[in-house]
């Protein structure tokens, strides 16, 4: 209270001196000088001159507010009086946040159409379009989930023995345990989302796979036997045959290639690894019937995926000497030089990634198993963005470095604009 | 009321400024933006002779002669057409006075209501609306208030400030004229309500009126201290007891905007004093308290009345009260 009562003292003060300043009438200003004032046409100088004038005269405090009187009559009888100029308008304080919102709206606005245009072509589908081919009879193989593996479901078994259950349950894995269990009718109705094949990761722990498996396809007689998937660690997933043919797609690049130019990475080498895994996985662990039945079915799910390589397998960058691809174990990989040296990151140890988008040379988006979805603008940082829905994601189209629209495992769709802070249905 | 136009007038009286020939290029810019009427007949000569007092009588007073370029940007925020048409008016061109007429004569009327009231309008604008003709004649030239014009503002805000200076002049002359016995009257009560607040059986102090000149001293060194813009803000508050929105209009701030800077400059002021009580005047906190209390007491004010807004007072000049309380604001 004692300060309310220093405050009421010092106001009492304030008027009993100002109200006492009396003026001398002798340097009050003409009427030009007032009618500019008014008009803020005075510069800073003459500005603070006068108010310091007027804050001592009362005559010309009158003759302002007679000023204002005069100018807040209508123009015409009925119109609004006309408005005196404030600064408040071009007040910073308001005016910025507010042009920044609407910069952001406006941004937003002439992006949203683009994202629906990449959502709605049919080839970004990962694999809706992708024709199936006619399901062949398959003996029992070895059922494992075509999505990045842990090592204990990679490492190969017989049908009798499924393999050691993942770390973490997920549907892969459940599917899996149901493959495995089940009989090969059974299989195909079991098997991984056809889009999940597409995105097999590669083994980022055997160069020489790699490289050969990254190398563009020299044409549609590329077989099985170029592919040095004998050397693959067993840590490779090994998709079943009729999964892999049947998910192989035409574009690989669909989903992810969009805008950003990304591609999905592992489709063709995934494919082209698929086609020559299930050859040998068969010979060491199935029984199979006829070799030459299956001979042949290799073979041509080789040329198939020979072409499947062809298409790109990696995920491209603006930049055609950078690229990504997704490795096993949560590991990613980036080339700097076209492909020819990788360098391997782990953004998140527990994700198990499925597809990306790189809008950038530095830019790029994964998503994968529950709903995870990991972005770097770096190259060499990630965070992980939240997700519209906690399901398996098998699919990302990319704009730039906040948005982007990615894919459910079942089709569904969602687009962000401001890097996953809000998600919207995507048509 | 159509006064007759004269046929012939001399020119008005030409400054001492000339411009130089590097302004010429400026000068002929100017001639071209005014867009003279034909009809007015207006010589380019006389516009620039306009033109020269304008900016005579913007520099003048100053230590040393404007520098051209100082000069071309004065000239290039002129409102050349209006200077155009006063200058036409001037000079007794009757096509300019139609024009004149025709534009602002209506719009001179309101503002005289507006600022008068409807009782003085007419009369306030009858005067200006003769001195603007120039019925008068000064050294055998008629003698038009056109003549102040210098084209820094719009010709109707110029107006505006004229017709707002002769209301308050004839205000204030009014206001001498008043019985002294009505402001006396005032300064007798004020004080008796000082006097009743003081318990009766309370010898007088002393020291009082040395705690509250050291007080007074001490304010009118902070307020002396304050950016002109503030010390006009608390000026048009406390002692015009303007409402925020009279305010903001005649500032060009926001109503919130006045309010907080009123805040901070009575917070200000009163830092200033109180350490220059403490400081240079080595008073110590109780007679700190004293200083105030003893203000209070002769100068009451009621700050817990909220700083309100309300529209501005129509046709009326506050003048500078010397009330006590201030209970409220309309």
């Amino acid at each position: 209270m004692a300060s309310q009562e220093r405050d009421d003292a010092m106001a009492g003060l304030l008027k009993r001196t100002l109200a006492g300043d009396v003026g001398t009438g002798n340097d009050c200003p003409a009427p030009d000088i007032l009618a500019a004032y008014f008009e803020r046409s005075l510069d800073s100088d003459e500005t603070a001159r006068y108010e310091l004038h007027f804050s001592q005269c009362p005559h010309c405090r009158d003759q302002l507010a007679a000023l204002v009187r005069a100018s807040e009559i209508p123009a015409t009888p009925g119109e609004k009086p006309r408005a005196v100029p404030v600064a408040w308008l071009w007040d910073w304080r308001w005016l910025a946040p507010v042009a920044a919102v609407l910069v952001l709206a406006a941004v937003w606005a002439t992006r949203r159409p683009a994202l629906t245009r990449i959502a709605e072509q049919p080839t970004q589908l990962p694999l809706a379009a992708t024709p199936q081919p006619p399901p062949q009879t398959m003996p029992q193989p070895m059922q494992q989930p075509a999505r990045a593996p842990s090592p204990e479901l990679t490492a190969p078994a017989s049908s009798a023995s499924p393999p050691a259950k993942p770390a973490a349950g997920n549907a892969a894995n459940a599917q899996l345990k149901k493959a495995e269990t089940s009989s090969p009718e059974e299989t195909h109705a079991l098997e991984p989302p056809a889009e999940s094949v597409q995105n097999l990761p590669l083994s980022s722990r055997n160069f020489n796979q790699v490289d050969t498996l990254v190398k563009p396809a020299a044409g549609p007689g590329r077989t099985s036997e170029s592919v040095t998937v004998e050397s693959a660690a067993p840590t490779v997933a090994v998709p079943s045959a009729r999964a892999m043919v049947r998910s192989a797609p035409p574009v690989s690049s669909g989903v992810a290639g969009g805008v950003g130019g990304g591609v999905l990475g592992g489709v063709g080498v995934a494919s082209g690894s698929a086609g020559a895994v299930p050859k040998t996985a068969q010979a060491k662990q199935v029984e199979l019937p006829a070799a030459n039945q299956y001979g042949v079915q290799a073979q041509s799910v080789a040329a198939q995926t020979a072409e499947q390589v062809a298409v790109e397998p990696l995920i491209r960058t603006p930049d055609p000497k950078i690229l990504w691809r997704i490795a096993e174990d949560g590991f990613v990989e980036r080339s700097e030089d076209a492909g020819a040296t990788w360098h391997g990151q782990l953004p998140n140890s527990n994700a198990r990634l499925v597809a990306g988008s790189a809008p950038g040379p530095a830019i790029c988006w994964f998503v994968g198993d529950d709903g995870a979805i990991l972005l770097t603008v770096d190259a060499a940082h990630w965070q992980t963005i939240r997700p519209p829905v906690r399901a398996d994601l098998a699919a990302v189209t990319a704009l730039d470095a906040s948005s982007a629209i990615v894919t459910a495992a079942d089709g569904r769709k969602f687009a962000t604009a401001n890097r996953g802070k809000t998600w919207t249905p995507a048509p | 009321m159509a006064p007759q136009p004269v046929a012939t007038v001399p020119p008005a009286p030409a400054s001492d400024f000339r411009f130089p020939s590097a302004l010429a290029g400026a000068v002929e810019r100017c001639w071209q933006k005014a867009a003279a009427h034909a009809e007015w007949s207006l010589p380019r000569e006389q516009f620039q002779a306009a033109l020269e007092r304008s900016v005579a009588h913007r520099f003048s007073g100053a230590s040393a002669p404007p520098e051209p370029k100082a000069i071309e940007n004065y000239l290039q925020a002129l409102h050349h057409r209006d200077l155009a048409l006063a200058c036409a008016c001037s000079a007794g061109r009757e096509a300019a006075w139609e024009f004149f007429v025709a534009q602002f004569r209506q719009d001179l009327y309101r503002a005289a209501r507006a600022i008068a009231g409807d009782s003085s309008a007419n009369e306030l604008a009858d005067s200006l609306y003769a001195d603007l003709y120039g019925l008068r004649e000064s050294e055998g030239r008629r003698k038009s208030l056109f003549d102040y014009f210098h084209g820094r503002s719009k010709l109707g805000t110029w107006l505006h400030a004229v017709l707002s200076q002769r209301h308050v002049d004839a205000i204030r002359r009014a206001r001498k004229t008043e019985p002294l016995e009505d402001e006396a009257g005032d300064e007798r009560a004020e004080i008796a309500a000082v006097s009743a607040s003081r318990p009766a059986t309370d010898p007088p102090d002393p020291g009082r009126a040395k705690y509250l000149a050291l007080l007074q001293a001490a304010l009118t060194a902070a307020l002396d201290s304050l950016d002109p813009r503030d010390r006009l803000r608390l000026a048009y508050y406390y002692a015009d007891e303007r409402t925020l929105a009279e305010i903001g209009k005649m500032l060009g701030e926001h109503e919130a905007t006045v309010s907080r800077k009123l805040e901070r400059a009575r917070s200000d002021v009163r830092k200033r004093v109180e350490t220059t009580l403490r400081g240079d005047k080595k008073l110590t906190e109780a007679q700190v308290q004293l200083c105030c209390d003893y203000a209070r007491e002769a100068w009451p004010f009621d700050l817990q009345v909220p700083l309100c807004s309300a529209g501005p007072r129509a046709g009326n000049v506050a003048p500078a009260k010397r009330s006590g309380a201030l209970s409220s604001r309309d």
